[in-house]
């Protein structure tokens, strides 16, 4: 699978790319919601990783834009944050993300969250 | 009065021709303005040194965070002790951590994106994380930072050795929690807690310093991470001499609930400080009992208007229909929020509460016309 | 000597000394800044303000915002109001009468249904003529307060009246606040365990050039308009050094209006803000220092050297003259308000200290210079100059200017640099020699009409000009 990552953190980024990469995926890294949004248009992935605190747009706003737009609505979004408020939660998945996971995480588990939400017609 | 005026300017005359003769001639004018011109030019030298030397060590930073990060990533996502050993003697691994070790400014920035990365992890990775850090010995530097003079490097090094979770450090880092530096304190509290959660509030029992409302906010939120451990401590906490820490007691008390504790609870609702009543109120409002309600409303002549409003809010949720007739008795309070909260309360507890109201108060006269749409509106 | 030699000297000398004075109290200033500011540094590099901002028992918190005839923007003001980073909030934004639809829009856009809501006058208004909820659960936290018009003073007394927190936060609508902002501003309360802090303000940037997304600061760049980069260098100097030092000896006479926090409870029995005074953000905390000290309470008021809001500035001379114009004003009735203090021991460091130095420094200083210099072209129109110390003495006093400046950037480079690029830095430093030409002799033109106005009892807030985010800010008195 093709997987993008957005997160400000490089050490984040690092150990998810890491992670994935064993896993036999394609890992797409990007360090902002702008970014983000641009390789989106650019490299159609299969699924997307995004934190919420990011400078430009927010991961939230990454949610957002993917679900409207008509292309992209259906790959899946996993939101990994350290903001747990139920109501941050809530409005993320309000706005069509798949799965919330907060910091800190195991990247073990979430390896698995991502071979759970795989279009089961993905194989890698 | 002319002479006066005399005197007055002949006196300014002479004042004026002393400085003009002795400092304000025009030559030390002259040379404090040049020497002020040249301190501007140091100054502006200074200013784009500096900016320089910053600019070049944080890319110097940024290019070892780079390589740090791959390798403490590689480390991070090994799932065996074998994996582990074979990431750390890959040769390519080897030379750069000889390079971090050899400065000690390196070895710290590594302990810093060690202790850092610790933080956001869970699991294997971070076990793999706490691996690393004493595969690399770094445990004597951060030791050696802990013995620093100056307090603020003493506090980062208590930190960290709380992030990577270096339990052998707690006796030493306890005997801070009293501290007469604020941050040397709060810091060797917040540590001992992270490291052993509830068993570490061992320090409330000889803290003498006040644990100010924030460092209570850093505890709690620290300790929501711990699962709750049995507090054989607390009953000595509820008869310390420390005014926080036995409002920091009750506050667990509330938080957790727990019941064990209503007759402690109970004695603090007549305590001479009447924030600890407040907070006492509070607290029993969350593990109360059918006595609960009576108890607070015979307390109630006491209290300030805070906690007096305090009390009306939890008998909106608590109260009984006991507590009816000295409900009725505040619908003519002189404060207007009184009679608000009350009659909010009388409404709760009893089904024809409403009724009763409006059969009582004039309904079009302020602030009834407000209060009763609003009580009202919300149901 | 003769009599013109008398009266040349007499005033040189005086404003020399006067001078010289004021720069070695900015000299004290400076040094009891750094030690504070590093302290402050040092203290928050241990603070993750992430993870208590989030907290569920962090103390719950009144925003009080009020706007009169914000129209476009209000939509998007209030949102970024709502998604600051702190929990528990309660945002009470108050419409002062506005004569546009921003009433209307904000209804539209909030789902506002106008409710039932007792509102404990405890400080007399002007009459509310309605309160207002969401029907969305989203915007649960908003409460929109519609009255008559009665000024900003008037418009944040309703806000206290109807806020129900102990802790208030009073903004300007249309602020941009850092992320940890709301946090940072509430900590002083909690932090201080042997005294009550009554009030805490930070340090307002300069928002003009800055590229702002949804509501956010994305990224920092000097103000390319020539009289915001110069109110830049001016903030800075205000800011790091002034209040700092000022805080450090609890003699901060103010908090800007723009971002500031307060008591409830005391702001309450001090009664409020003052409406019949321009300068109320000032009033208040002087009067809510008084009040401390009329009932012998230790207090605190607390500064934080962190920047926390960016604001825009005026950018034309025409706003910004009204603007200084209206800031003296607002201190001569504060000083007036309050002459009691005066040298007055029984009020502390307050009576001392700070309130003559506004007097001397703040308040007389623009009609000092402004004399002085007017004593320069008549000497030189008269041809009475005693050359070149006619020079030197204004030369002498402008390099300290000089190296005033310079020091503050020094320091805001050593401390939170928030202009990382070199190129700021250098347009920042060409401004401080720039400065004395441009821009201080119009501000104490400005500060001279102001006096001349107050004598003649103008009382009015100007006409607010909105241009997106054109219009005269609350943020009042930076010198020191």
């Amino acid at each position: 699978m093709k997987i993008l990552i957005a997160d400000d953190e490089m050490i984040m980024l690092k150990i998810i790319e890491l992670r994935l990469k064993k896993d036999g995926h394609e890992v797409i890294v990007t360090s902002n919601g702008q970014e983000a949004l641009e390789q989106i248009k650019l490299q159609d992935p299969d699924m997307i990783i995004a934190d919420i605190m990011m400078p430009f747009t927010s991961g939230l706003e990454i949610v957002s834009e993917v679900k409207q737009s008509g292309l992209h609505r259906k790959v899946p979004i996993i939101i990994l944050s350290s903001m747990g408020q139920e109501n941050v939660v809530l409005e993320a998945f309000n706005l069509g993300a798949d799965d919330y996971i907060t910091k800190p995480f195991s990247p073990n588990e979430l390896s698995m969250r991502v071979k759970r939400l795989a279009p089961p017609t993905n194989h890698l | 009065m002319f002479t006066f005026l005399n005197f007055f300017s002949g006196g300014i005359e002479k004042i004026i021709n002393y400085l003009g003769q002795h400092f304000f001639t025009q030559q030390t004018l002259f040379n404090t303005i040049i020497i002020v011109g040249f301190l501007i030019i140091i100054l502006i030298g200074f200013i784009f040194i500096y900016l320089f030397r910053k600019k070049k060590l944080w890319r110097r930073k940024v290019f070892l965070q780079i390589s740090l990060n791959n390798f403490i990533g590689e480390i991070a996502i090994c799932e065996s002790e074998d994996e582990l050993n074979e990431v750390y003697s890959n040769p390519a691994h080897q030379k750069a951590m000889r390079q971090f070790q050899r400065r000690e400014m390196d070895r710290n920035l590594l302990i810093s994106e060690l202790a850092e990365t610790s933080k956001k992890f869970r699991g294997i990775t971070m076990d793999n994380i706490l691996w690393l850090f004493e595969k690399m010995n770094l445990e004597k530097q951060l030791v050696k930072n802990l013995g620093n003079k100056k307090w603020h490097k003493k506090a980062k090094a208590i930190q960290q050795l709380a992030y990577l979770q270096q339990k052998k450090s707690i006796k030493y880092i306890f005997s801070f929690t009293n501290h007469e530096n604020d941050l040397l304190r709060m810091e060797a509290q917040i540590a001992i807690v992270k490291m052993i959660g509830f068993d570490g509030l061992k320090f409330l029992n000889t803290v003498t310093y006040p644990v100010s409302e924030w460092q209570q906010l850093r505890l709690i939120e620290e300790l929501s991470s711990h699962h709750a451990a049995d507090l054989r401590n607390m009953n000595q906490w509820f008869k310390s001499e420390n005014l926080t820490v036995l409002n920091f007691t009750l506050r667990l008390v509330e938080i957790y609930r727990l019941y064990d504790f209503y007759d402690e609870v109970k004695d603090c609702l007549s305590h001479q400080s009447m924030t600890i009543c407040k907070t006492a109120a509070v607290t029993i409002s969350q593990i109360s009992n059918e006595t609960t309600a009576d108890l607070l409303v015979a307390h109630y002549p006491d209290y300030d208007s805070f906690t007096q409003l305090k009390i009306l809010e939890v008998l909106q949720v608590d109260g009984t229909k006991n507590q009816l007739p000295f409900l009725f008795s505040l619908l003519d309070h002189g404060d207007d929020s009184y009679k608000l909260e009350a009659a909010k309360a009388i409404v709760k507890i009893s089904k024809s509460g409403m009724e009763k109201i409006e059969k009582m108060v004039d309904g079009t006269l302020f602030p009834w016309n407000i209060i009763v749409p609003q009580i009202k509106n919300v149901a | 000597m003769n009599i013109t030699d008398f009266i040349f000297q007499f005033f040189s000398y005086g404003i020399l000394i006067y001078s010289v004075s004021l720069l070695l109290f900015y000299v004290l200033i400076v040094i009891c800044s750094i030690a504070e500011i590093k302290l402050y540094i040092r203290k928050s590099s241990f603070t993750d303000y992430n993870l208590l901002a989030s907290s569920e028992y962090a103390p719950t918190v009144s925003i009080l915002a009020p706007a009169y005839n914000e129209g476009a923007n209000i939509i998007e003001n209030v949102r970024s109001l709502l998604a600051v980073h702190y929990n528990n909030i309660e945002l009470i934004v108050i419409n002062d009468g506005s004569k546009d639809d921003s009433l209307q829009k904000l209804i539209e856009a909030y789902n506002l249904v106008k409710i039932p809501f007792l509102v404990n006058e405890k400080i007399k208004t002007k009459p509310i003529r309605g309160i207002y909820k969401s029907n969305n659960s989203l915007y649960h936290k908003l409460i929109v307060v519609d009255k008559i018009n009665g000024g900003k003073a008037d418009a944040l007394n309703t806000g206290i009246n109807v806020a129900s927190n102990k802790y208030l936060v009073c903004i300007d609508v249309d602020c941009i606040l850092e992320q940890d902002a709301m946090l940072k501003l509430i900590k002083p309360f909690l932090e201080e365990t042997k005294k009550r802090v009554i009030a805490t303000g930070g340090v307002i940037r300069i928002a003009n050039s800055c590229e702002i997304v949804n509501g956010k600061l994305v990224k920092v760049h000097l103000p390319k308009q020539l009289l915001p980069r110069m109110q830049s260098l001016e903030y800075i100097r205000a800011f790091l050094l002034g209040r700092m030092a000022w805080s450090r000896m609890n003699g901060l006479l103010i908090i800007s209006g723009a971002f500031g926090a307060f008591d409830r409870e005391i702001a309450i029995k001090a009664g409020g803000y003052n409406a019949a005074t321009v300068g109320e953000d000032m009033e208040l905390i002087v009067r809510m220092r008084r009040y401390m000290h009329e009932n012998k309470l230790p207090y605190k008021v607390s500064f934080i050297p962190d920047p926390l809001c960016w604001t825009e500035v005026p950018g034309s001379y025409k706003i910004l003259g009204r603007q200084r114009n209206r800031w003296t004003r607002g201190t001569i009735e504060t000083l007036q308000i309050h002459k009691k203090m005066f040298f007055n021991h029984r009020f502390g460091i307050l009576g001392i200290i700070s309130y003559p130095y506004w007097f001397f420094f703040e308040l007389l200083a623009p009609l000092i210079e402004f004399s002085g210099f007017v004593f320069f072209i008549i000497s030189l129109i008269s041809g009475y100059i005693k050359w070149p110390f006619s020079i030197l003495l204004p030369g002498f006093i402008v390099a300290f200017g000089f190296l005033y400046s310079i020091f503050a950037i020094l320091i805001e480079v050593l401390t939170f640099n928030q202009y990382k690029r070199r190129s700021d830095i250098f347009k920042l430093i060409l401004i401080s020699f720039a400065e004395p030409i441009f821009f201080h002799p119009f501000v104490v033109w400005s500060a001279v009409r102001g006096n001349i106005d107050f004598l003649r009892k103008k009382k009015s807030w100007g006409e607010m000009t909105r241009q997106g985010f054109n219009s005269q800010k609350s943020i009042n008195h930076l010198r020191a």
